[in-house]
């Protein structure tokens, strides 16, 4: 019996493309049922965006340059967040994705407390949606309740929904055939993601650039999130 | 167009084929409304549509599937099957857009199911209050107040969007005698289009072909942000920096204000405001008088200029590093395809010089019409600013433009007159609420696109409130006051004639429909003429400070709020500003050497004085400020067009958005709520 091969899922980020416009915030929000943040919550440090762009100002004017750069769970194959958990409700599985299981976290808080990327969001309270703005919610994704914590999850329901679809079609899901909300709606085509270990796929080809690096790699959490930086 | 988005295009114009097969009527495919009652739980539709969030008329394709809405029936809370909008994405078929789109287009859907959106009509009562109305006694009360004024005190202000919206308008204008549509001259791009018709001769806004380019010098157009059209000209930059292999394109952008252009170039050249143009002026010198390139082809008048023009002092009049400007000179003059985006995001007194003399910039480097160079407009622009000067409206009509983008005059005519309103405002005497974009028939021409293109199709959900589509009001107003305007034929229909292979106006519409639109694939080839008239003259000094006075401020469109539009939206509100990390309002930004002389610090509240107004806002110390001057963007708490002068940029229309200000601190932060409130990498958090 031959195992099952399974994509492994990564994604490549081209800051020398990437115009820190955040539409992959909004489109992150629209597709998850992200919950809205009041300024309440804000004040109190709890804003919740998977995805979010840091920006740094480096130099002094007028030789200032703008360093942006999106991020959101890295999917770390070495995965600080997922030893802590007591109750394992978050775990890498077969594709490479750190999972999170909403109804088995009992909110110790302790995974986004050892998350260097500081990517992991907690809802303190229910959400809430004034009517009818509900109406647009996603019913592919759960909303999580209080009390759980949530993240970035590459967009787990478009990955699940275009395996179905092959396997329905009889066909093999091809490179670019799964696009997070994020990478699917970046005005300049900043964002690849795919199957790192297809070494002809466009996040294999991004991430094998000479440009290619990876956030805080020192902390060794391998990261699947890559970023090729900028310049000539 | 990927692989997923290809099979939901298919899966749209297939399953009404098989529909149709299925022996339903073609009447049930044509019209894209999905009934509420036929909706499969599960099951999701994706139709075309056109974004309604800007000029730029991206076109979108839209996620409906069921959902359930809690409605009240005889006093009891039922709960009834609905269609419902999902997602709103890119249509990849769109040349604009190219399936992708900005945080305001996909934010749109947070308007049609905004909790406070109008939900029926309304009255302004004799206690001055707006209250509910049958929509019989709202288009009565349109009527009375249309009638007890004269044609020429009418007026329709309305945005500079082009489409089956504006030519319903036009008809009533039309048909009642009224005088034609104007826009608030803010976000209309009359700068551009000025300086468009004396650079080249041509009605619109050129398109920049910089998907092409090797070196793009941008002098005043954050095209990346709030300018003509973000999505389009963002595709169209990734594709220069990256998309070409082993040829990677150049941007160096100059602006006073560290903008998401400037983010993103490999150079900004910041510049003192209304520097651009010495900028613009100094760049052409070098290109002449350093680079031997040929003045043969501009205006007599600018040629002479920039022959006899002294390049260091018009280096210091601009405010930008001179070494840089021989740099992007020396790129221009070099690079196999050069270009340069003259344009106006912070509208100045001389805005309409600086982009006319930047365009021209194209005329010496030959590259109009060719690859990686200027074309012409896609399409062309009929509509003028309103002239405050000339009106004394009785009645004004607001239609689809933003409050936050009225420039101060318009807003005083609005002060004596009755205003009718067709969405949500303050200033409404009566409200007609139309459809939200979402729920209507709309097709649009967008600002810029390859070629001419219609976007955008039928509706396909049913209204959720009591609205009535203006096209049908604008019809009913007209029947009370006597006169009977045509239902036009669908816009697809009207452009019928030029089409080939389909066997009548019907099959071409529906066509068109499911695809989104109807594109040209490049714009008409149109030789530049530039007018020897326009323009041309040496560059007057930058900055507008003087000792009362000693800061300048200036405001602008911003990528997360658009004109304004945008500031009501949950999503867009939750939102870090780029520049400050200032969730649910927009900072006034001020160089940290001004700060430090006001004793200004991050949150701080200040006032800020003009000559023409007052604002309060909360201060945000921007290391990437220029100095002297301060920034505050269209749409947040403070009324940001409250205080430039009602002055228009060269006689063109363009409402001005600079001026001197003088700014207090007021107090201490009380609430600044950044999202990160680091600025450097290796700086703590502050407490």
């Amino acid at each position: 019996m031959t195992e099952e091969k399974h994509p492994q899922w990564a994604m490549a980020i081209d800051l020398d493309r990437c115009t820190g416009c955040e539409g992959c915030v909004v489109a992150c929000h629209a597709e998850n049922n992200v919950p809205l943040t009041s300024p309440d919550e804000a004040e109190k440090g709890r804003m919740k965006h998977w995805i979010r762009i840091d920006r740094y100002y480096e130099g002094d004017f007028p030789d200032i340059k703008v360093k942006y750069r999106p991020v959101m769970c890295q999917q770390c194959d070495d995965a600080p967040c997922e030893p802590v958990c007591p109750v394992y409700a978050t775990y890498q599985n077969e594709e490479g994705l750190n999972v999170q299981v909403y109804n088995r976290c009992v909110g110790t808080r302790y995974c986004a407390n050892n998350c260097p990327y500081t990517v992991r969001y907690f809802n303190y309270e229910d959400p809430f949606w004034p009517e009818p703005l509900e109406l647009q919610h996603n019913p592919d994704v759960s909303i999580r309740p209080g009390g759980v914590m949530e993240k970035c999850t590459f967009c787990l329901q478009r990955i699940q929904r275009a395996k179905l679809e092959s396997e329905e079609n009889g066909r093999e899901l091809a490179d670019g055939g799964v696009q997070p909300a994020c990478v699917q709606g970046c005005q300049a085509e900043a964002m690849a993601f795919g199957d790192i270990s297809d070494p002809e796929s466009k996040v294999s080809r991004w991430a094998g650039s000479g440009r290619s690096t990876q956030l805080l790699d020192e902390l060794g959490t391998k990261p699947r999130v890559f970023y090729l930086e900028k310049g000539a | 167009m990927d692989r997923r988005n290809f099979f939901k295009l298919i899966g749209t114009a297939s399953g009404g084929a098989a529909a149709g097969a299925c022996g339903k009527q073609s009447n049930e495919i044509i019209p894209l409304l999905v009934p509420d009652e036929q909706i499969v739980p599960g099951v999701e539709e994706w139709r075309p549509s056109v974004c309604p969030q800007c000029p730029a008329g991206c076109g979108t394709i839209v996620r409906v599937m069921r959902a359930e809405r809690v409605v009240e029936i005889d006093g009891a809370k039922a709960r009834k099957p609905i269609a419902a909008i999902k997602k709103i994405e890119g249509n990849p078929l769109d040349p604009v857009s190219g399936g992708r789109i900005c945080a305001l287009g996909q934010a749109a859907v947070q308007r049609l199911y905004h909790p406070d959106r109008p939900r029926g009509p309304k009255i302004r009562n004799g206690a001055g209050v707006l209250e509910d109305a049958p929509w019989d006694a709202a288009l009565d009360r349109a009527a009375e107040v249309l009638q007890a004024a004269s044609a020429e005190e009418v007026l329709y202000v309305s945005s500079v969007a082009s489409g089956s919206r504006s030519a319903a308008a036009a008809d009533f204008l039309e048909g009642c005698g009224y005088p034609a549509a104007q826009t608030p001259g803010t976000f209309d791009f009359e700068v551009e289009r000025a300086a468009a018709q004396y650079a080249f001769g041509w009605n619109g806004i050129p398109l920049y072909e910089i998907q092409d380019a090797d070196f793009v010098l941008s002098i005043g157009a954050d095209f990346l942000g709030g300018w003509v059209s973000p999505v389009f000209y963002s595709r169209r930059f990734g594709h220069m920096r990256r998309g070409r292999e082993g040829r990677r394109g150049t941007l160096f952008h100059a602006e006073s204000r560290c903008s998401q252009t400037a983010w993103a170039a490999d150079r900004w050249l910041p510049v003192v405001p209304r520097g651009e143009h010495a900028l613009a002026l100094a760049v052409g010198a070098l290109l002449l008088q350093r680079h031997g390139k040929d003045a043969a082809s501009l205006p007599p008048a600018l040629a002479a200029i920039l022959q006899q023009a002294d390049v260091a002092a018009l280096c210091a009049q601009s405010g930008a590093r001179r070494a840089w400007v021989e740099t992007a000179a020396e790129r221009l003059a070099s690079a196999a395809a050069p270009v340069v985006i003259g344009g106006a995001s912070i509208v100045h007194g001389n805005s309409v010089a600086a982009a006319a003399a930047a365009n021209a910039l194209n005329l010496i480097l030959d590259n109009v019409g060719r690859a990686g160079g200027v074309r012409p407009p896609s399409r062309s622009f009929e509509t003028t600013a309103v002239d405050a000067e000339a009106v004394r409206p009785k009645v004004v009509f607001l239609d689809g433009v933003a409050e936050a983008a009225l420039p101060t005059r318009v807003r005083a005519l609005l002060d004596g007159a009755a205003v009718i309103a067709f969405q949500s405002s303050e200033r409404a005497d009566v409200l007609l609420p139309d459809h939200d974009a979402l729920e209507a028939d709309r097709v649009v021409s967008p600002a810029a696109s390859p070629g001419f293109a219609l976007t955008g199709g039928p509706s396909f959900v049913r209204p959720l409130y009591d609205t009535r589509a203006t096209e049908d009001v604008l019809r009913a107003i007209a029947r009370r006051l006597g006169k009977s305007i045509a239902v036009p034929p669908p816009p697809y229909e009207r452009i019928f004639a030029a089409q080939e292979g389909f066997a009548d106006a019907a099959e071409f519409a529906a066509w068109a429909e499911r695809r989104g639109g109807w594109w040209e694939d490049r714009s008409k080839e149109t030789p530049a003429r530039p007018d020897p008239d326009g323009p041309w003259r040496p560059a007057s000094p930058g900055g507008a400070a003087d000792s009362e006075y000693p800061l300048t401020f200036q405001t602008f469109a911003t990528v997360r709020y658009g004109d304004g539009r945008g500031a009501d939206l949950p999503w867009l509100q939750q939102l870090p500003d780029p520049a400050s990390s200032l969730m649910f309002d927009l900072p006034l930004e001020i160089d940290p050497a001004a700060a430090a002389g006001l004793g200004i610090r991050n949150g701080d509240r200040v006032a800020v004085y003009s000559a023409s107004g007052a604002v309060e806002a909360q201060a945000y110390v921007n290391p990437a400020a220029v100095p002297g001057v301060v920034s505050l963007g269209v749409g947040g708490k403070a009324d940001a067009l409250a205080l430039p002068p009602p002055q228009s940029a060269d006689g063109s229309g363009a409402q001005i958005f600079s001026c001197a200000v003088r700014v207090e601190r007021l107090g201490a932060a009380e609430r600044f709520l950044q999202f990160t409130r680091i600025d450097r990498e290796q700086e703590p958090v502050r407490s």
